[in-house]
């Protein structure tokens, strides 16, 4: 259980833009261990999905650049790796579900196209179109691929696998198609799942169906999930430890049920006040907008929105300071013991 | 209800038909709304919810008339409104005013927000030239975005909160009566959802408005509204207070609708009703499910859900369902 599936190890990675140079993340660290769920929350515009990205090596470069830091992944650093074994690892052993279930689809192959490919050719850096039809035309192995696929979306609950395989994604309803791409991701039985936000798109009873067998997934295959949303509550379902970004720095981590029950730092405190409670409680936003990444605020990124700014603040950035067990917060305002 | 609605719905059906082949021949109809009678107070707040598809847009669209009904009644204040001639719709226009989903697309991204928050003066000619921009920097002014450096800007410059305010200094420069307002927070983080939703309240206050508030977000709905309508595929299944929503929610629905909120709090957890998973998704609106168009789904459902629709059974005052296992 100790053992770390994935440790990201001071990584800043910024973008070359026409106005310079937006330094979005800037220098996070967060680890995953073996079989747990790590939500790493935060708003639109914070860093999460290019986290995501430079983790599974699909990050476009240029713009994109890592200026720092190392990702490990089984004690090897994925950003020096050579192109060819970073294509297995990503393959095989790292997937990722993404967000938009049906932009995410070829709209104009069928299902089992899709997944045949994925089944046929996971973790192969180039196949050249000789071995693509050779290997296309092997009956034998197609019956063999295609049976593969079946059992998968058996287990992905989808009714009668044998006619969606027919299907072109237009044909599949929203949920149907997440499905799908959950199954595409759990094909190779990886050890590492990223999930980019798998069910914003999707209403809250089908968001409930697909969350209960995402946790029936991980919890069958033994898989280590970092799970990136903006949504607090399906967090809160899912997670075990969360992250919270805001403007590209971690600004705490702890125990889930912890940072819902007792968040520190002003911008998690802000954003849970900031939901609207069935409870009928108030709720209130917070002041102004996340900062521009040309020219990002001194020290903490939070300080312009603030309420409980100090000098102190605009100058120095926070180190992560553990205010209870497992319970770290990146703020001024526990320095010294809390 | 004895005092007259503002706004009053009667058995309004939207069918879209579709066509098919060279002759364009009409081979059915998509039943986007289906028999769906409901009524607004003066200075009430309807919340409107339901999932994707289950026509909560094309009702507000059809209040405004940007959509013919196939048939039904919308009486505003008085008059029945789905039938009027262009001259007489646009002087009822200025009464009724849209805020929309959508902020990036809703606004024009080639006009300044000056224009786009002015042209609803200009095309029912109110005041002069000078009169509608001093009337158009006091509504910037209203929805806090400063006009000395607003007035001039594209949407493009500005942020999803921002943009929404631009919708909402629009809906109410020509001062309406009646807003409908559908989804006016999705797009937005949480954090400006609730300065939005806090700005709406205070201009519901100021400009004495009426709402009817669509959203598929349970916990906002609560929120903003007084009474809750719950839509499934075409027809309303439920109406009551926003209070006895969560209290005694009476459809299977509902019910499961509530319990698939993810709350972050342990107060809230304690509200929610007992776990229970739906199965499937929301049916096709072109072939809706005979009977309770509910019933595939429902967990509950018995011999007579599959072929008998169900009437409206009151509860209690103000809490009115459909559904038959609450009829007896």
């Amino acid at each position: 259980m100790s053992q770390k599936a994935l440790s990201v190890d001071n990584l800043a990675v910024s973008f070359n833009i026409f106005e310079g140079e937006a330094k979005v993340i800037d220098n996070i660290d967060f680890d995953i261990k073996e079989r747990e769920t790590v939500g790493l929350v935060g708003e639109t515009g914070c860093g999460k999905s290019v986290t995501l990205k430079t983790i599974l090596g699909v990050l476009p470069m240029p713009p994109g650049k890592v200026t720092s830091g190392r990702i490990l992944f089984r004690n090897k650093d994925l950003l020096s790796l050579p192109l060819k074994e970073a294509c297995k690892l990503r393959g095989k052993e790292i997937s990722m579900i993404p967000q938009d279930p049906l932009a995410s689809l070829n709209p104009v192959f069928t299902v089992k196209e899709q997944l045949l490919d994925v089944a046929m050719w996971q973790g192969e850096e180039h196949v050249s179109r000789l071995k693509y039809y050779k290997e296309r035309s092997n009956r034998e192995h197609v019956k063999k691929a295609i049976e593969k696929i079946i059992t998968i979306l058996q287990k992905v609950q989808i009714a009668s696998p044998e006619k969606v395989l027919e299907y072109f994604p237009h044909q599949l309803s929203g949920g149907m198609a997440q499905r799908i791409l959950i199954a595409m991701a759990l094909m190779s039985s990886p050890r590492l799942v990223l999930a980019d936000e798998p069910t914003s798109y999707l209403d809250v009873t089908v968001q409930k169906q697909i969350v209960t067998l995402l946790k029936e997934m991980i919890e069958n295959n033994n898989l280590s999930v970092v799970y990136v949303t903006h949504n607090l509550g399906v967090a809160r379902k899912i997670a075990q430890r969360v992250y919270i970004m805001y403007a590209g720095q971690i600004v705490e981590a702890g125990e889930t049920g912890e940072i819902f029950d007792s968040p520190q730092h002003p911008y998690a405190t802000g954003l849970l006040n900031a939901l609207p409670k069935i409870t009928g409680e108030e709720f209130r936003g917070i002041d102004g907008t996340i900062p521009d990444y040309v020219d990002p605020p001194k020290g903490c990124r939070f300080h312009p929105r603030c309420s409980f700014v100090m000098d102190v603040c605009k100058n120095q950035k926070p180190s992560m300071i553990e205010v209870e067990k497992n319970h770290f917060v990146a703020c001024h305002l526990f320095q010294g013991g809390g | 209800m004895s005092e007259s609605p503002l706004l009053a719905v009667r058995n309004l059906r939207v069918y879209f038909p579709i066509y098919m082949g060279v002759l364009k021949k009409k081979v059915g109809a998509v039943r986007a709304v289906d028999n769906v009678s409901f009524s607004i107070k003066r200075g009430e707040v309807l919340g409107l919810v339901g999932e994707t598809a289950s026509g909560k847009t094309t009702i507000a669209k059809t209040i405004l008339g940007a959509v013919k009904p196939t048939s039904g009644e919308i009486w505003y204040d008085g008059t029945e409104v789905s039938k009027l001639n262009d001259q007489k719709r646009k002087v009822l226009t200025s009464k009724m005013q849209m805020i929309y989903q959508d902020t990036s697309s809703s606004l024009n991204p080639r006009k300044r927000v000056k224009d786009l928050v002015k042209v609803a003066l200009d095309i029912h000619g109110i005041g002069s030239s000078t009169e509608r921009l001093s009337e158009v920097s006091k509504m910037l002014e209203y929805v806090q975005l400063p006009p000395k450096n607003f007035l001039l800007k594209y949407p493009a410059a500005l942020s999803g909160g921002q943009r929404q305010r631009v919708v909402v200094a629009r809906a109410l420069i020509l001062r309406p009566e009646f807003i409908v307002l559908d989804e006016p927070t999705s797009a937005l983080d949480v954090s400006v959802q609730a300065k939005i939703l806090s700005l709406l309240k205070e201009v519901k206050k100021q400009f004495n408005l009426t709402y009817l508030f669509i959203s598929h977000d349970l916990s906002v709905i609560s929120n903003m509204s007084d009474r809750v309508a719950v839509m499934y595929l075409g027809e309303l299944i439920e109406v009551c207070s926003s209070q006895t929503l969560f209290t005694e929610p009476m459809h299977p629905y509902t019910q499961a609708l509530i319990s698939a909120i993810p709350v972050t709090t342990r107060k809230e957890f304690d509200m929610l009703p007992k776990e229970f998973a739906l199965k499937g998704e929301i049916g096709s609106a072109i072939n809706p499910p005979s009977g309770c168009r509910f019933h595939p789904r429902c967990p509950y459902a018995k011999e007579t859900c599959t072929h008998e629709s169900p009437h409206w059974v009151r509860i209690k005052r103000n809490h009115i369902v459909r559904c038959h296992l609450s009829d007896k």
